[in-house]
């Protein structure tokens, strides 16, 4: 999903691009909403993962108004759909990301990870380093420690 | 030796034949008497939660072994599954010490096997799976309403002075149900296809030859891996259901189903051996396409 695709959904949830920005700049992570049976709605496994970042003290926000709805998934994968991180906590956001599928994969070992990863800087320049992952955990963390190495 | 060691003598002392006892009772009983006597903090709480629970542990993971002595193996499944999602919680939550004293992990890969021995024919493991819309949560432990992330300092998955802390779902609905390989909620197994009950969907030929041959619950066993035939049509198929309607659901899955060969004449092809790491070895017949 690039960048432009996450402005549309703004516009189509009434957020308009001061708004959006003020989003941005304000969270460490934002989760974006996935669009299904034809309505936006975050899944379990991005509250869940929103949960997690914000005991470990990183400010979560969400791109939302009140009709978008929660989805409780019915098959075990990690949908993490798109996260967008601000550079400046890359690399915590990286080790947290990973250490969650990490404890996912000690309860099912066949766990699969599905996500796009996006960094944004404080310019708001934005960068997509991982475009539409399926795949398993230890594929998916190969992937986001080469990240965290850049 | 402390009182609370002596409980999880008593957790580790659990045999088969004790299951005719109210085991649950006794042990919250055993636990109350010893937390009256002693001066309560908030580690000593979450630490007999931890205990209890490994306790609850072991009664399901005996209760599961009874019932597939019994040929009740829909009913062991879920027991196992029980003792899987109790076991992960405990992992994450209960001291390495305490995990290593009452052999958490290895009840755990125990009732592992044991679930891959009851759906040993992985084509024929079919979950029936719900999708659920959500309004909101409510936090177990002080029941504040959220959408997204808890703002009350708890969260969930996490122990609270002995309260495990959950977010409990609240208005919802299902929008949809899906035939998965791996469902978020494994209890949703399907029991019954076009009639074919769960005792006969699924081969227990060599369950119930591990069962004989075992002397413990608690033994230790293994599969060889290299025997065993692997379903050679991936790993995940599933078929989205909409609306939510039991006769559509009827309908349609079985012609999916029939579609996709699961109903082929499964004939035996090869004789094999479960290994395990004492003397026991047994035949025991695979099925595959």
């Amino acid at each position: 999903m690039t960048f432009e695709k996450i402005k549309d959904i703004a516009v189509k949830l009434g957020i308009n691009q001061s708004e959006l920005n003020s989003i941005l700049q304000s969270n460490d992570v934002i989760l974006v909403p996935q669009f299904r049976k034809n309505v936006f709605a975050y899944v379990d496994t991005q509250n869940s993962i929103a949960s997690y970042l914000n005991t470990n003290n990183i400010k979560v926000g969400f791109i939302e108004n009140d009709d978008v709805e929660t989805h409780e998934l019915f098959h075990d994968w990690r949908d993490i759909g798109t996260i967008v991180i601000s550079v400046a906590v890359l690399p915590l956001v990286i080790n947290l990301i990973s250490s969650y599928t990490y404890d996912a994969i000690k309860a099912n070992k066949n766990i699969k990870i599905k996500t796009t990863i996006i960094t944004i800087d404080k310019n708001n320049n934005i960068r997509e380093v991982i475009e539409d992952f399926e795949g398993d955990v230890e594929s998916f963390n190969k992937l986001i420690k080469n990240i965290g190495n850049e | 030796m402390n009182r609370l060691d002596n409980i999880v003598s008593w957790i580790n002392k659990l045999e088969l034949k004790d299951l005719q006892k109210p085991l649950s009772k006794i042990l919250v009983h055993k636990l109350n008497i010893w937390l009256s006597r002693v001066t309560i903090d908030e580690d000593l709480l979450n630490q007999v939660w931890c205990i209890k629970h490994a306790g609850y542990v072991k009664i399901s993971y005996l209760e599961a072994f009874s019932k597939i002595q019994n040929k009740e193996y829909r009913s062991a499944w879920n027991d196992l599954v029980d003792v899987e999602v109790m076991s992960n919680n405990l992992l994450r939550l209960m001291s390495k010490d305490y995990q290593e004293k009452l052999g958490i992990i290895n009840i755990l890969n125990i009732s592992q096997q044991l679930m891959e021995m009851i759906v040993a024919d992985k084509s024929r493991l079919i979950f029936f799976s719900a999708e659920i819309k959500v309004k909101y949560y409510t936090c177990s432990i002080c029941g504040l309403q959220f959408k997204r992330i808890p703002h009350c300092g708890h969260f969930p998955g996490c122990l609270y002075s002995g309260k495990f802390c959950k977010s409990v779902a609240g208005e919802s609905e299902i929008i949809g149900a899906s035939h998965v390989r791996s469902p978020r909620r494994k209890k949703c197994l399907v029991t019954e296809i076009e009639g074919i009950p769960f005792n006969k969907l699924f081969n227990f030929y060599h369950l119930d030859e591990l069962m004989k041959g075992l002397s413990s619950p608690l033994q230790n066993w293994s599969i060889d891996n290299d025997i065993i035939v692997k379903d050679p049509r991936g790993d995940r198929r599933h078929f989205s259901i909409q609306p939510f309607n039991k006769t559509i659901y009827n309908k349609r899955c079985v012609l999916k189903l029939k579609e996709r060969r699961y109903f082929e004449n499964y004939e035996p092809q090869a004789i094999s051996t479960i290994k395990s790491n004492g003397s026991l070895k047994m035949s025991a017949v695979l099925f595959t396409n």
